[in-house]
């Protein structure tokens, strides 16, 4: 009853029946009960307040310290969907894997084939993924200010919120160019149909300018923050990125100096063995690792790369998986690129084979072992970690940025450094420029094998190298020996539906 | 308008109430017998317009305006003489001596009564002759005595009540004299004395006179003065129906109602729909309003029809607006039985009878499908397999339809008492429904109880309260209907109606070891793989039952403080709770792997569960009335209230599904299964639970004014402002007027000559209502709290493991109702003698705003799609009801009643980025493609499938015509209809739509003497419908039956013209695709009802000491004229509830059933 106004009701009911109240000698019985109909009106605060009562509205979080950090908890986790395309852009649509042939009306075909249509899943799911990590982030940004939150921890949090927004953006704009760029919580849902296409030089001056506020980050944590803060964006993480940015946009000297800083106090180290990089239990086993996306072997939270990374209908690979298709076979590596892995180098031995029969053939697949979990007892639900940022690349970016900026000697330390942890010499002196960049691109696809790095990696290095490299290797691919890459090719389409749904601002990259 | 009663005779309160009531109910043929204390004045000035009238009507209307009184006797006139008068504004005497002269009668005015004598009556008056003393006992027909009954001797002051034994005594009565014998409810009685000193009289109940009274929510209003669309169904048109739910009656008889019977399970209730389908993604579903309670259509099917009243339909918005957010669908408001004074009366109402299903489909015979089998080996180029070489006798002819369908009994009973015991008057009643289904193991049993009590506490304040209680349990079975192979809801194939069908007929019911005859079972094994369950068996092993309780109470208060005012108050509430309990035995459990059968049973896969839900509501309203005549001419009526609603509702499910119940307890089988293997959840090693919490509040102020000028010209306006706790803060409040006018053009002077026209008005309306039928917090954005997200180890430096906080759905602050407006024009119109009687209705219905999921731009981050307001849609129809008196003598009557409506609907605005919505049809099988799409610029539910050609007859068809999907000679031809020269979804093309162009019903009633004959039909022409439950029986594969009609059509080596594909033992081509042979026009006329009644006459009764005594037979879908290859061309396997838009599908849906009744009822 208590939805009926409980003090009105109750101040009724003891006019009526209480005989002994003196007001009732005066006032007409049936007037009271006229009365009741009125007094309903007088009490209808909140009556029409009915919020879901299975969910949880998000009006009322957002408010203390634990909600904000559930908020962040979920900023990271949604990196998953970010990165879990990260291997299709980057190593299915190069040179470093193919994709089983029994996969073929898969979405990774159009990558496999280069050949990627406004209406491929990978491109809209890619999309939204950066878009809800942008969403969070930026639910974060705007209600903390005002929260019950530290105004410390206020700083910190809306730091690592702006990593993870700089992060998507940056995603974003590798992969589409210039997209439509959110600054905050979007109140209005009219503004998603009328935000256009920001250009490029706007979202890298808002990456720039996010990463550069995140990047004292470590300064503002609490000794007790600081304790827990691997896995999350510390200083390191957010200079590593800004580095990268930097390169991307060929402001080699503010890379130089960034990265510079990072090596030299950091106090960040090269694994000495490769394999340990690896470990699907625990990613921050080395000095080495920067930031790891954590996938635990329960339901949830697991990992799909073990099973995407493994060959189709390969078995005994996972000893507590029985079932005989421990893989899917999405990235498959290509048999011509093994050859550059020379014997020494550690790195080989992050590959292994499987031979598969496949009626009346025995066919011999690479995978990598990268994202091996040997525990997992089922391969869709394994632990395997994706590695965002480490320090080998810090060196081989610095390296990039010293060859670029025309310093092509001074980068010969840091290439060899990660040349000589692979357990190879160091390269031949007084190599050119071009060389040199040649030799970098080169370790990096060995370093960065199957970790998302490729394509961004030549695109960098400008559309003509990127299709020189890989128009060069078609001929030899597995699957796609007839396959080419044109200039427009250079960025991926918008998302079809997307377009379709704001035809008038959001307009196709140029070729699609 | 009442007079005002300063001194009452006789001196007693009981009996004014019962003279007002009188008046209020135009008893005419008693005196008025009143003193006045005022003076009259004899220079009274008063108006007078009647055409075509009874003498006493115009007296009534000069006592109505005057102090006189008119004291006479019946026989000094001729009642068959009407009167025509027309005075404005003149004196008194003046009209009186015209109206005498016309009735060749004499006056005398003595005081303020106006004696009127019959011309030759030169005798002088009664009064003065010689007199004596008359007594005697009044009862009422059940023998008991009946106290205040009025006895007065006619033309004179002098009367008196009978006491509470029902004697009386009355002196000074002159021999010749008449008495009349009166009391409210009952028929007046004239008796002369011709000398006797003890008369005794038995009251019979009245029954006619009361002009038609509508409910127009929040009050009534007579049908004359009516100025919106309101449709009444009364008690007496549905009594003797074999109806299990008020809704079948209403079918073909009354106009721009649909009552579809669309799932035919027993207790099920019709699909109601109110000038056609008003939504796409919300409800359709009118407002049902159960004496004031706001009700579901639950608590709508669970009213046993027999106790209801009546029924009123509320049309147009602007009869609805009162409901404001609610009534964008129409209301339905249904009143149920009230008490009626006098001593108690009984009822006893029984009804029995028999149901069997309305047609069975023609499919193949054992002979024929083993014709078809080996006809697709030798298609195929296989050997015949030896377990076909064998002679057909060899194997079981099962039709599966006599196996599941049976002859059932249905069974209505219902006792009710009604009458008055000193202040209270009480209706009570008891009823019992039992209805077992026509699909075996099926049924539903309802008891039932409803009852009203009113009690005057005083002539100023009525107090009451109104009950409905039931108790329905009932069996029905999940997988009864679904598509193909797809999973019923305890894991095991759906689709049991449509696998009657094609369910092969050489599979026996029982094999000879007495275990069910199932697809890869047996010596089946190698020749069925297909995981079908044996019709039979899923029916009995599938145990699923629902108990419901469905309980509405209201209590009310009704405060008179002055003639015309009064105050109104009432509190309901209403619970419906549920128990479903479910299992499956193991001698199913798991289906197929591995093979249960009772010589397998396999108990560690039974899967059962239990749900309890409750749905509770309570409404608190109050409202203000205010009626009174001012100045004779205007009548004005006003209304203010204000009402709040709550409703909430929960559930808990505890279920376990297969594999959860662990081997241990199965190791004696027959032992576990008594003590273990109950059927619920607790022996089950593993129970998952879930619920569900949600309510939805409610607060409305509202208005009315009705105003009318000599009951002429009508005015009605009303508003109604409505807060819904179902939108955000910022749209909760909605505005919904109405306003509304009738001109009674019959009433005008230039119309009295116009004698064939009784009655003739213009109606026009134009309203504003609302629909909120979706769920309780669309407009709300929630989170997801569950997810976790690990940094990584705790030892390496990160936080470890912290729960995530996601948004999961958007917020959308500007979601608000749809929006109904609609503007109407109708006519009634009675003429010749009252014998024509035609309401004729024309509407626009405009839709706006309407409620669908539109894609939202990813980059929200959030959501890909938002509940939002983004379409147009009007429905725009004509209504007609005619209802003739053909044939009225003394001993014969023929009366007819004809409905027709016709609706058409345009979806005028679908804000998505292709204008279209597409639906599939109950199946997402490929190639099925969406065959229901909602275009903009179409009316909705447009039907798309593949045309089909023929068959490929040659290589080079096969070589020059596109093909889908590897089609080989023999296979379906499909027209390539965007001329791509391919075959894919892009070829589906418009097929037909699924609303009917119009429907129709025609109610004939015959009565002869005691005899009485109603047959009603009812019809719809127009609409087609997707049988996607054919899809399989157009396989013509060796798995499976198939309909003779396909057989027949099927393509065959050597000739030509067939467009059904070749026997194979395999599906090939696209022959399972959506193609236009599962497309079928679902027109019917269907003889709906025919009842036989023959009441005992009143001689005979009185002999048995009854008050009436009634015997009848009925047959309920006695027979359906269509084309339609199923059971029931009504059949909508989605009902186009909301949320679930796809209409007009039939995946084999429980059939109709053809009931023959026999009924009686008895009064005493």
């Amino acid at each position: 009853m208590n939805i009926l106004c409980p003090e009105s009701i109750q101040l009724v009911l003891t006019l009526l029946f209480n005989s002994k109240n003196t007001v009732m000698k005066y006032i007409n019985r049936y007037l009271i009960i006229i009365l009741l109909v009125f007094v309903f009106t007088g009490c209808n605060d909140n009556f029409l307040d009915r919020t879901d009562p299975e969910t949880l509205s998000y009006d009322k979080f957002y408010t203390t310290e634990d909600d904000f950090q559930a908020a962040l908890n979920a900023c990271y986790s949604s990196l998953k969907d970010q990165v879990e395309n990260l291997l299709t852009f980057n190593d299915e649509m190069t040179d470093n894997v193919f994709l089983h042939r029994y996969n073929a009306t898969s979405d990774l075909y159009y990558f496999d084939q280069c050949n990627v249509p406004t209406s491929s899943s990978t491109i809209k799911d890619f999309w939204g993924a950066c878009y809800s990590s942008i969403a969070y982030a930026n639910l974060v940004i705007t209600r903390i200010t005002g929260s019950e939150v530290s105004e410390a921890t206020q700083k910190v949090f809306t730091d690592e919120a702006k990593f993870i927004r700089a992060y998507s953006y940056f995603n974003l704009v590798r992969i589409y160019g210039g997209v439509p760029k959110y600054e905050k919580e979007i109140t209005d849902l009219n503004e998603v149909y009328e935000v256009g296409r920001s250009s490029v030089e706007d979202i890298y001056d808002f990456i720039i300018s996010d990463l550069t506020d995140a990047a004292d980050i470590d300064s503002e944590r609490t000794s007790e923050q600081a304790a827990e803060a691997k896995g999350k964006a510390t200083s390191d993480v957010v200079k590593a990125l800004l580095g990268k940015v930097y390169l991307q946009q060929h402001d080699y000297s503010n890379a130089i100096a960034t990265l510079s800083d990072l090596i030299t106090n950091s106090g960040l180290s090269l694994e000495e063995n490769p394999e340990n990089l690896y470990d699907a239990d625990d990613p921050y086993n080395n000095n080495e690792t920067m930031l790891a996306i954590n996938y635990e072997r329960v339901s949830g939270q697991s990992s799909p790369f073990t099973n995407w990374t493994l060959p189709k209908f390969s078995s005994g690979i996972l000893p507590n998986v029985t079932s005989s298709d421990n893989g899917d076979g999405e990235y498959n590596i290509e048999p011509s690129i093994l050859a550059k892995f020379s014997l020494q180098d550690k790195r080989r031995s992050l590959i292994d084979s499987a031979d598969i029969t496949v009626g009346a053939d025995v066919i011999r697949y690479y995978y990598t072992k990268k994202y091996l979990d040997l525990e997992t007892t089922s391969a869709g639900y394994s632990a395997a970690d994706f590695i965002v940022l480490r320090y080998a690349d810090v060196l081989l970016m610095y390296a990039d940025a010293l060859n670029q900026n025309d310093q092509t000697s001074g980068a010969y330390t840091y290439i060899n450094e990660v040349r000589s942890r692979a357990g190879l010499g160091p390269l031949p002196t007084g190599y050119t420029k071009d060389q040199m960049n040649d030799a970098l691109a080169n370790e990096r696809q060995l370093e960065f094998f199957l970790e998302g790095d490729r394509w961004f990696d030549l695109s960098y290095r400008g559309i003509d190298y990127l299709e020189k490299t890989l128009n060069s290797f078609f001929p030899d691919s597995y699957n796609t020996t007839d396959a080419s890459i044109e200039d427009y090719e250079e960025l991926f389409p918008l998302p079809a539906d997307e377009v379709d749904l704001k035809p008038d601002v959001l307009t196709q990259n140029s070729g699609y | 308008m009442e007079k005002k009663f300063k001194k009452p005779f006789p001196p007693n309160r009981e009996v004014k109430k019962n003279w007002r009531k009188m008046k209020l109910t135009l008893v005419f043929t008693l005196l008025v017998l009143v003193t006045f204390g005022k003076s009259y004045s004899q220079g009274t000035n008063l108006s007078l317009n009647f055409k075509n009238a009874d003498i006493r009507e115009v007296l009534q209307s000069i006592e109505d305006q005057t102090n006189y009184i008119f004291l006479y006797k019946d026989e000094i006139f001729d009642f068959s003489k009407k009167f025509s008068v027309d005075f404005e504004n003149k004196n008194f005497e003046e009209i009186l001596n015209a109206i005498c002269r016309q009735a060749n009668v004499d006056y005398e005015i003595r005081n303020r009564q106006v004696i009127l004598k019959a011309k030759s009556d030169r005798t002088g008056n009664e009064f003065a002759m010689e007199s004596k003393t008359v007594s005697g006992k009044v009862a009422d027909s059940s023998g008991a005595p009946l106290p205040g009954v009025t006895v007065v001797v006619k033309g004179t002051t002098n009367g008196i009540i009978t006491d509470v034994d029902g004697k009386y005594t009355l002196n000074k009565v002159p021999g010749n004299a008449t008495l009349v014998f009166s009391f409210v409810g009952m028929k007046s009685q004239e008796i002369t004395v011709t000398g006797r000193t003890t008369i005794d009289v038995v009251m019979q109940e009245e029954t006619v006179g009361i002009e038609e009274v509508v409910a127009i929510g929040y009050g009534t209003e007579s049908k004359k003065k009516l100025t919106t669309s309101v449709a009444k169904f009364k008690a007496d048109q549905m009594e003797e129906l074999p109806i299990t739910n008020i809704a079948d009656a209403f079918s073909g008889q009354i106009s721009g109602v649909l009552a579809e019977n669309g799932v035919g399970t027993p207790g099920s209730s019709p699909v109601i729909r109110i000038r056609g389908y008003g939504s796409i993604n919300a409800g359709s579903e009118p407002l049902y309003v159960i004496d004031g309670m706001m009700a579901n259509s639950e608590q709508f099917a669970a009213l046993n029809p027999k106790s209801i009243e009546s029924v009123d339909i509320l049309k147009d918005a602007a009869a609805g607006a009162i409901y404001g957010s609610r009534a964008g669908n129409g209301v339905i408001l249904v009143t149920t039985k009230k008490g009626k004074s006098g001593e108690a009366r009984f009822s006893f109402n029984a009804t029995y009878g028999v149901q069997e299903v309305t047609n069975k489909v023609d499919v193949l015979d054992r002979d024929q499908w083993l014709s078809l089998v080996r006809e697709a080996y030798s298609n195929d180029g296989i050997d015949l397999p030896d377990f076909y070489n064998r002679d057909n006798s060899e194997f079981a002819n099962t039709n599966w339809q006599d196996e599941i369908f049976r002859t059932s009994p249905y069974q209505n009973y219902q006792l009710s008492a009604t009458g008055s015991s000193g202040k209270v008057q009480y209706y009570i009643a008891a009823n019992y429904l039992d209805n077992e289904g026509i699909v075996l193991t099926t049924y539903s049993k309802n008891f039932s109880s409803n009852g009203n009590f009113d009690v005057k506490l005083n002539p100023k304040l009525t107090v009451g309260l109104t009950y409905n209680a039931s108790h329905t349990k009932e069996r029905v079975n999940e997988s009864m209907s679904g598509f193909g192979h797809g999973s019923g809801g305890y894991g095991i194939s759906g689709g049991i109606i449509q696998q009657a069908l094609w369910f092969a007929p050489i599979i026996p019911v029982y094999t000879d070891n007495g275990d069910y005859g199932q697809y890869m079972q047996g010596e089946f094994a190698n020749y069925f793989t297909k995981g079908y369950a044996n019709p039979v068996c899923n029916l009995k092993e599938t145990h699923d039952t629902y108990s419901k309780n469905n309980i509405m109470g209201r209590l009310y208060l009704n405060y008179e403080p002055l003639d015309g005012l009064s105050f109104n108050t009432s509190l309901s509430g209403t619970a419906y709770s549920y128990y479903r309990e479910w299992y499956v035995s193991p001698y199913l459990a798991g289906n197929n792997s591995p093979y249960a059968n009772f010589s397998n049973p396999v108990y560690e896969k039974i899967n059962s569960g239990q749900t309890n839900g409750m749905t509770s509501s309570y409404t608190a309203d109050a409202y203000i009335e205010y009626k009174r005549r001012i100045a004779d001419d205007h009548q004005i009526d006003v209304i203010a209230g204000y009402s709040r609603q709550y409703t909430g509702s929960r559930s808990t499910t505890a279920k376990s599904s297969a594999n959860d119940r662990g081997t241990s307890n199965a190791l004696d089988p027959i032992d576990a299964y008594d003590n273990y293997y109950q059927p619920n959840i607790y022996g089950a090693a593993l129970v998952l639970g879930s619920g569900s919490y949600d309510e939805n509040a409610f607060e409305s102020v509202f208005s009315r004014i009705n105003y009318s000028y000599k009951d002429k010209y009508m005015f009605m306006a009303s508003i109604r402002r409505d807060g819904s706790s179902k939108f955000a803060p910022d749209e909760r409040w909605g505005f919904f007027p109405a306003v509304s006018g009738a001109w009674r053009i019959s009433e005008e002077s230039f119309m009295k000559d116009v004698k064939w026209v009784n009655e003739l008005k213009l109606r026009t309306s134009y309203g504003v209502s609302g629909n909120d039928q979706f769920g309780n917090y669309a407009w709300q954005g929630t989170v997801d709290y569950s997810g976790l997200y690990t940094y990584g180890t705790t030892d390496s430096g990160s936080s470890g493991t912290g729960k995530t906080l996601v948004p999961s759905t958007i917020e959308n602050r500007h979601l608000k109702w749809e929006t109904n407006t609609q503007i109407n024009i109708g006519t009634d119109a009675s003429l010749f003698d009252n014998r024509v009687n035609l309401t004729a209705d024309y509407f626009i219905k405009k839709t706006k705003d309407m409620l669908l999921y539109r894609s939202l731009p990813l980059e929200n981050g959030i959501t890909s799609s938002l509940f939002d307001n983004i379409g147009n849609m009007t429905n725009k129809g004509i209504e007609l009801d005619l209802n003739t008196i053909n044939i009225k003598s003394n001993n014969f009557s023929w009366t007819t009643n004809l409905t027709f409506t016709k609706i058409k609907n345009k979806v005028s605005d679908v804000f998505t980025s292709t204008g279209e919505i597409q639906y599939k049809a109950g199946t997402s099988a490929s190639g099925f493609g969406s065959a229901i799409r909602i275009i903009e610029g179409h009316p909705m539910f447009e039907i798309y499938s593949y045309k089909v050609l023929g068959t490929f007859e040659t290589q080079e068809q096969l070589d020059s015509y596109p093909r889908a999907n590897n089609a080989l000679i023999g296979d379906v031809m499909i027209e390539d209809y965007n001329k791509d020269k391919q075959i894919n979804t892009d070829d589906l093309q418009p097929m037909g739509h699924v609303l009917p162009d119009f429907t129709y019903g025609l109610t004939n009633t015959f009565k002869f003497k005691n005899i009485d004959l109603t047959v009603v039909i009812d019809g719809s022409h127009g609409a087609s419908k997707v049988v996607s439950c054919l899809r399989q029986a157009a396989l013509m594969r060796t798995a499976e039956n198939t309909l003779q009609s396909f057989y027949d059509d099927r393509y065959r080596q050597g000739e030509t013209g067939h467009h059904m594909a070749y026997a194979s033992t395999k599906a090939t081509g696209a022959r399972h695709w959506n193609m236009s042979y599962f497309i079928y026009d679902a027109s019917y006329t269907r003889i709906k009802n025919v009842v036989l009644g023959y009441n005992l006459p009143e001689r005979l009764c009185n002999k048995l000491l009854v008050n009436g005594l009634r015997f009848s037979v009925g047959v309920q879908n006695l027979h359906t004229f269509t084309d339609y290859p199923l059971y029931n061309p009504q059949a909508n396997s989605y009902n186009g509830e909301a949320g679930t838009a796809q209409f007009g599908v039939d995946v084999g849906e429980y059939p109709l059933s053809r009931i023959y009744t026999i009924g009686v009822n008895l009064t005493f």
